[in-house]
């Protein structure tokens, strides 16, 4: 998932330069998995574009600051991260977890993102968790970042990403079994 | 973990999703049309400076080094080193008038037997493995509870008005540098989990 970190330095030395197109095959290598986090955060493929785009820009202007002895992934993963949660303090209301409860008991011609829910039937339990715990969920089953990546991204030590995984799961059986 | 292997794999089998087509093009487009290249180069070089200076070793991503949790033990005992120093001198010139307080007499040994305590836990805490930072820890907590009991003996001894206020005063300021320092050590502790 990850370049080479010796080559991820020259690219961000080149960028720091003035090479702007150099940033492309960054952008090119990571816009998966940030995308992926954020749609299966928001449920919604226009939410996670704008958040996407939004971190990869956030990058580019503040890539000074990233500690070249750290893996590039690792750092505008943690970006992306706290733009999501960002989003969901603005959007409290607006939720797609929130929308899933209601909007599918009434709607009888279901968006393409509710028919993908309805084929995934776990990314709708998981679209009910508290967004910290899918976000763990997420990070550690889905995109199989290990406990201390975790750690590092969120800001929370080991025992606690460790805690609260087995957390949301229990918490995911609890309401698949309800 | 065993139990929830099954709702690990469902959420294992999810698909990826991708961005849509021409994503990169939409971000390129986004950015500035030129880096100014000097200013964000030099501001990168002393950000890597600063990193390394903090952190020689790059281990940082959570909660606290050894290396800056020891810097704290060493500057808290240096703190007391100059405090116990200060004391001893003084005490040369007044011993005579308080030599019926023999506890007050032994404060500035006391000082920097403190002093010493914390830089032996600062050392212990730089070359040893997880045991050896959770009996930090106890030394710290040691620390903390040694300095209200020695508070408290202090206070047997003083018969000057507010030397009550006082004694709250340097008791409730060890025992804040002892916790903070305890707090400390526990974070490094949960990065050696």
């Amino acid at each position: 998932m990850a370049l080479d970190q010796k080559i991820e330095a020259e690219i961000v030395a080149r960028i720091l330069k003035g090479d702007r197109q150099s940033y492309a095959l960054l952008v090119e290598e990571y816009k998966t998995p940030i995308y992926n986090l954020a749609y299966r955060m928001t449920g919604n493929a226009e939410d996670a574009n704008d958040l996407t785009q939004e971190t990869f820009v956030r990058a580019y202007k503040y890539l000074w600051r990233y500690d070249q002895r750290k893996k590039f992934f690792a750092w505008i993963y943690t970006l992306a991260f706290n733009l999501i949660k960002n989003h969901f303090k603005k959007n409290k209301k607006e939720k797609f977890s929130d929308k899933l409860s209601t909007s599918s008991l009434v709607d009888n011609h279901p968006s393409p993102e509710e028919k993908l829910i309805e084929e995934q039937e776990i990314g709708s339990y998981l679209l009910r968790l508290e967004d910290e715990l899918r976000a763990l969920l997420i990070m550690k089953y889905q995109q199989e970042l290990s406990f201390e990546e975790i750690a590092g991204i969120t800001g929370k030590s080991l025992s606690a990403v460790k805690m609260r995984i087995y957390r949301g799961l229990d918490k995911l059986k609890e309401l698949m079994n309800e | 973990m065993e139990k929830f292997a099954d709702i690990i794999e469902q959420i294992k089998k999810q698909k990826t999703i991708g961005p849509p087509e021409f994503f990169t093009d939409q971000v390129m487009r986004q950015l500035p049309d030129q880096y100014p290249g000097i200013l964000p180069a030099a501001a990168s070089f002393i950000n890597q400076l600063y990193n390394h200076i903090l952190a020689p070793d790059g281990d940082r991503d959570s909660g606290l080094t050894r290396r800056e949790c020891s810097f704290y033990f060493f500057i808290t005992g240096f703190f007391y080193l100059i405090i116990g120093t200060i004391l001893m001198i003084g005490f040369q010139g007044i011993s005579s008038s308080i030599a019926a307080m023999e506890w007050i007499k032994l404060q500035p040994h006391l000082t920097i037997g403190a002093a010493i305590w914390l830089l032996v836990l600062g050392m212990v805490l730089i070359s040893s493995d997880r045991a050896g930072i959770k009996a930090v820890r106890y030394g710290t907590l040691f620390y903390v509870f040694f300095a209200f009991v020695n508070g408290i003996l202090v206070w047997q001894y003083l018969n000057v008005p507010f030397a009550g206020v006082l004694i709250i005063g340097f008791v409730a300021t060890s025992a804040i540098m002892g916790v903070m320092l305890a707090k400390a050590v526990k974070k490094v502790e949960l990065r050696a989990i």
